[in-house]
């Protein structure tokens, strides 16, 4: 045995003195900024096989034998940077690249190469589109941009919900800097929290995840955060119709420590305020005093200081709050009444990364992090009032509070021996409290003195995580990425254990044409409790419990990408998703009714929920050109969706709400010179699948009914509706084109930039709901009323970079 | 002019885009035919029969009793009888179904599908009620208590406030899914009633509380599920089975399946009259009622609720819509002395 072992490491050492092979290593960054670039090309001229990518820190890795190399990198919208040099040892070489802002030039070998990529449904979206896009009140949206893709429906008209592959909103892993985001929504979903001026990188995966991802079922959405220009100061001013925002970067110590900082608030409240007083000061009828608004905002901070080639420290901070308000104030003699009702929701996110360079193939990071996302309600009353000489007064308080609380820490390491294997492992713990939601209520006066709180008492769960992927290159053609994650969970008394296998392969079949085909599972093991169509606040994160397991989904996905020119990328993939455990509210339930009696407690939300399964399947196309003067895509998918779930209809198979069977996307952007930019983005989309009654009929009252009647005649019938199978209607089909013009000039400070845009130009109606009404201009006849909220809506926004 | 209809057409296309009327394909063939009745061993077989109304269908009469409908009924599948029409919808036999056979429904209209409904009676399941012990109160309602009446004639009256306790005994059958409802109830009168005003005894529904953990409700109740009254309207919670006037919760046999069962009980009721006897019923109720009534409950809880989905009421009519169910029935009197 020991002579076998001792053959093994000299064969290995041997090998390893034959080849001599030394290893390349840095970080590829913004020559202007210092901003390190993600996913990057590094490569060796001379020897095309020697390549590899840089990771989402950076950071590359390129060991290859003794040699004379012409290290190149590239990356979109940077020109090409190559040196050459001896490799005769360990050499660290960060790679400065200078942005390309030539208008028109193309930069071939710049692009992010697809079909050599094993990585298959991922798509990199660049700021720059999301930033020129024509968009709705001027408010620029990361997740309206990712409702455009293939495969990613969006939800309700003019929200920020994302449904991926036939899954729910919640089975969306959305990283910032790392950090998973509970809440993605501002304003009841309509607008996002993420602030795109503060984003220097966004990435979807909609399946074949790679091992290092886990926690959700239908797609990882990871958004990096600026790290702030270490050598000038710079900064964006943008002022638009309801919000503005303003982004400042630069160095405090040059080349060494650098901050990024961005903040943005909407102005609605500011707006209305003056008609609020006017509407109080000749309203007459007890509203003397109203006052109501509604406000976001939202910071953005990071912070990085370099400690040396091989040390990097990044603080990063999200702060986001949004704030619906009324006060009714009535004074009249010595009485008062007066009511106040608070809605405040919002997200706290903090991430502190430490990026390590272990040896020159051996890259860490370490990270501790913050999430929190919380709502609160609150609701205010107070009466004073005088009976003769006597005075009263009763005041009576009630707030509702609910949450999710996280806790996290996560090493990750990049372990590149050669260019023939690159190796990610790494280990996470997250601590989540979860908060099901608490009720407080005070009264006092005149009635019984209460001062209680009820409601469920909080929930605690441990998650831990362990994985590795190894992307191994298997001669010219084939590359694979295997490997498999391994998660515990822990909630109550109960555990959960996931192994989950994942594996992608891409096998070239030329230089421009690839085939790929993956296979993952996916485990959540948070459930997301809602019932409504728009993202309301009062959506609960809870855990998987022993009467509620984990979803679980398996993917299988195959597909091919063609390079037609060196810049236009052809993407068609298949897919078929299985899932399990999915969570509904049990019928007739919904988040008010589970509120109601103070019932939102302890376990009972757990019976207010059906376990059921769903499965989706269907294919995407993308034609994608990132660069050049014209760019954009066109993304086709068509799909299937179902659910069933033994106790909802019955145990019928419905159609998912969002099951659209076809789905089309147009984004087109023109660039005519460096002053004037046009961008158009046209939709299509199957109409959602609503419930609608088909028949009405005479029914009994129940049970109370039928005892106190037992005997004697009755006749005490109701109407009640029959709807058929659910989800049994079609509302018609949704379109809409926006378009967009951007003005640009150089001023003696900076670039000032005048957007306008137009939503929905031709004005089309597009169902937000429909219900059955009567017509009180046709005989009072009823009728299918379709409402639609958002009809053509122009804006102008006026930003100023400097 | 080009401005001025270019602001107009603005105008225009911004106050039209708000809501619009959309074409839906209803088939008036889809018509059914609903029938209703809730039968009891002993007694004759009483149905209501209507037919349903197409969503968008004209509804100036809200329910449409069919009144001309062939209702066959079927004994072991042999036709026995047709039944009689008496008025607005209601039809009756002449049969006093026994309880030991199964029936089936018949239902044919003009221009609309046959329907039919099938009847299986449950076996009552006999109880005994023992180890009574009660005790009175005197009280005095006090009517401005409980109304508002500036005016009123009505004088505060005196009246006995009983609580009785005595023990529930019955053997559970040991079958599966057995569903019960139990009421005590006493002709007395209910002093909130005008009928009491008018002299009228009329039937008031004691409260009733099952003092035993194993009694769980069905969780199927309306949203005061777990939050009931007593007769003094102080809000007690409880995870036993309590009815009251208006409100059965249905006992599911989960935790006392098979048992030989001697159940604590507490009835307390109101009393002017401490000689009128109290009954106490448990109806055995079938699955496919319990069923209707559990979607009865979730359709009434989502309807008009823009955040839930809407929930189809459960029909045990083949081709048709409605309920057809028969109970099985045992009561029990006690006397106090």
């Amino acid at each position: 045995m020991k002579k076998t072992f001792f053959i093994a490491i000299a064969i290995f050492l041997g090998f390893s003195a034959f080849s001599q092979k030394y290893t390349i290593s840095g970080y590829v960054e913004d020559a202007e900024t210092g901003e390190r670039l993600i996913s990057a090309n590094v490569f060796d001229a001379n020897m095309l096989k020697n390549a590899t990518v840089t990771n989402v820190y950076g950071f590359y890795s390129l060991t290859i034998p003794k040699t004379k190399i012409l290290l190149t990198s590239s990356f979109v919208g940077y020109s090409v940077l190559q040196t050459e040099f001896e490799l005769t040892k360990d050499t660290i070489i960060n790679l400065k690249l200078e942005p390309n802002t030539k208008i028109g030039t193309v930069v071939v070998s710049g692009k992010r190469n697809n079909v050599e990529n094993p990585q298959m449904s991922t798509i990199d979206i660049p700021l720059n589109t999301i930033k020129n896009m024509p968009v709705l009140l001027g408010e620029v949206d990361i997740m309206k941009t990712i409702q455009l893709l293939p495969g990613v429906q969006s939800g309700t008209e003019g929200t920020s919900g994302i449904y991926v592959r036939g899954g729910g909103p919640d089975q969306n892993l959305i990283l910032l800097d790392g950090v998973p985001v509970y809440n993605v929504n501002h304003l009841f979903g309509f607008f996002s929290v993420f602030n795109a001026d503060a984003v220097s990188n966004v990435t979807l995966i909609k399946g074949g995840f790679p091992a290092r991802y886990g926690g959700r079922l239908s797609s990882v959405i990871d958004i990096r955060m600026k790290e702030g220009n270490m050598q000038k100061f710079s900064g964006n001013i943008s002022i638009g119709l309801i919000s503005s925002k303003i982004m400042l970067e630069g160095p405090i110590v040059k080349g060494k420590t650098s901050f990024a900082v961005s903040a943005r608030r909407t102005y609605l409240d500011a707006l209305i305020a003056p008609g609020m007083a006017l509407y109080s000061k000749f309203n007459k009828n007890g509203f003397e005093n109203f006052m109501a608004g509604y406000y976001f905002y939202d910071i953005n901070a990071k912070i990085n200081h370099k400690f040396s080639d091989k040390d990097r420290l990044y603080l990063s901070v999200y702060g986001g709050n949004d704030k619906a308000y009324t006060n009714i104030k009535e004074e009249w003699d010595d009485n008062l009444f007066q009511t106040k009702f608070n809605l405040n929701w919002g997200n706290v996110i903090t991430a502190l990364r430490w990026n390590h360079v272990l040896t020159p193939k051996l890259f860490m990071n370490t990270m501790a992090t913050y999430s929190r996302f919380n709502f609160l309600t609150e609701m205010e009353y107070s009466d004073v009032w005088h009976e003769g000489d006597k005075k009263y007064e009763d005041n009576f308080k009630m707030g509702y509070s609910s949450g999710i609380y996280d806790i996290g820490t996560k090493v990750d390491f990049d372990y590149i021996p050669n260019p023939n294997h690159k190796i990610k492992f790494g280990a996470g713990g997250t601590f989540h409290t979860f908060r099901p939601g608490v009720t407080a209520m005070s009264m006092s006066g005149t009635y019984d003195n209460i001062d209680t709180t009820y409601g469920s008492s909080d929930l605690y769960a441990r998650e831990y995580a362990v994985y590795i992927e190894d992307e191994i290159r298997l001669g010219s053609r084939l590359k694979i990425n295997v490997g498999g994650n391994l998660s515990f969970f822990n909630v109550r008394d109960t555990t959960y254990y996931s192994p989950e296998p994942r594996i992608s392969a891409r096998f070239l079949i030329t230089k421009n044409w690839s085939f790929k085909a993956a296979y993952s599972e996916m485990q959540q093991n948070l459930h997301f409790l809602t019932s409504s169509t728009i993202g309301l606040p009062t959506d609960l994160w809870l855990p998987a419990t022993d009467l509620l397991p984990p979803q679980h989904s398996t993917q299988y996905a195959a597909g091919t990408v063609i390079r037609i020119t060196p810049q236009i990328d052809l993407s068609i993939e298949g897919f078929y998703k299985e899932m399990t455990n999915l969570i509904e509210y049990k019928e007739g339930e919904s988040m008010f009714a589970s509120m109601e009696g103070g019932e939102a407690t302890g376990e009972v939300w757990e019976q207010k929920v059906e376990q059921g399964d769903g499965l989706a399947y269907g294919g995407e196309i993308l034609l994608k050109k990132d660069i050049g003067k014209l760019n954009g895509w066109i993304g086709y998918t068509l799909s299937w969706t179902n659910r069933t779930f033994e106790n909802i209809a019955f145990g019928e198979t419905f159609s998912y709400r969002y099951d659209r069977r076809h789905d089309i996307s147009i984004v087109m952007m023109y660039k005519f010179n460096d002053r004037i930019d046009v961008g158009a983005t046209w939709v299509y989309g199957t109409g959602n699948a609503v419930t609608l009654a088909q028949q009405r009929y005479a029914s009994n009252s129940g049970v109370d009914q039928y005892i106190e009647y037992y005997g004697e005649e009755w006749n005490e019938l109701q109407t009640v509706e029959y709807y058929g199978k659910r989800n049994n209607y079609r509302l018609p089909a949704y379109h809409r084109l926006d378009l967009g013009i951007n003005f640009t000039k150089q001023r003696k400070r900076g670039v000032g930039t005048w957007s306008f845009s137009v939503y929905n130009a031709y004005n089309h109606q597009n169902p937000f709901f429909v219900q059955f009404e009567r017509n009180w201009r046709a005989d009072n006849k009823r009728e299918l009323i379709q409402y639609s909220i958002f009809p053509i809506i122009p804006s102008v926004s006026y930003s100023f970079k400097f | 002019m080009k401005k001025s209809i270019l602001i107009l057409t603005s105008i225009i296309l911004v106050a039209t885009s708000c809501q619009k009327t959309l074409d839906i394909d209803i088939n008036d063939a889809d018509k059914k035919i609903v029938i209703n009745g809730i039968l009891y061993p002993d007694s004759i077989i009483k149905v209501n029969i209507s037919r349903s109304l197409g969503v968008l269908e004209e509804d100036s009469l809200e329910f449409q009793f069919l009144n001309k409908a062939t209702a066959k009924l079927y004994e072991n599948d042999n036709y026995i009888e047709t039944l009689v029409f008496d008025s607005m919808g209601f039809y009756h036999s002449t049969t006093i179904p026994n309880a030991s056979k199964s029936y089936k429904l018949e239902v044919e209209s003009e221009g609309i599908e046959k329907a039919v409904g099938r009847i299986d009676f449950i076996e009552p399941v006999p109880f005994t009620i023992s180890d009574v012990e009660y005790s009175v109160k005197d009280s005095i309602i006090k009517i401005t208590d409980y109304f508002d009446w500036e005016d009123t004639d009505y004088q505060d009256t005196a009246f006995q406030y009983v609580t009785i306790n005595c023990k529930f005994n019955f053997n559970e059958p040991e079958n599966d899914d057995n569903y019960y409802v139990i009421e005590a109830y006493s002709f007395t009168c209910d002093f909130t009633s005008s009928s009491y005003y008018n002299g009228n005894n009329n039937t008031e529904i004691s409260y009733f509380k099952i003092k035993d953990n194993k009694m769980k409700r069905l969780n199927m109740s309306l949203p005061e599920i777990g939050i009931t009254y007593d007769v003094h309207n102080n809000y007690i919670k409880t995870e036993n089975s309590v009815s009251w006037s208006g409100h059965y919760p249905v006992l599911k046999d989960d935790f006392f399946n098979g048992e030989s069962l001697n159940i604590d009980c507490e009835i307390s009721f109101m009393t002017f009259d401490l000689q009128q006897p109290i009954y106490i019923k448990m109806y055995s109720v079938p699955k496919n009622f319990v069923n209707y009534l559990e979607s009865l409950n979730k359709y009434w809880q989502a309807n008009g609720n823009p955040f839930a989905q809407p929930v189809n009421v459960f029909s045990n009519i083949e081709n048709g819509f409605g309920i057809l169910a028969a109970f099985g029935l045992h009561q029990q009197v006690i006397t106090l002395n």
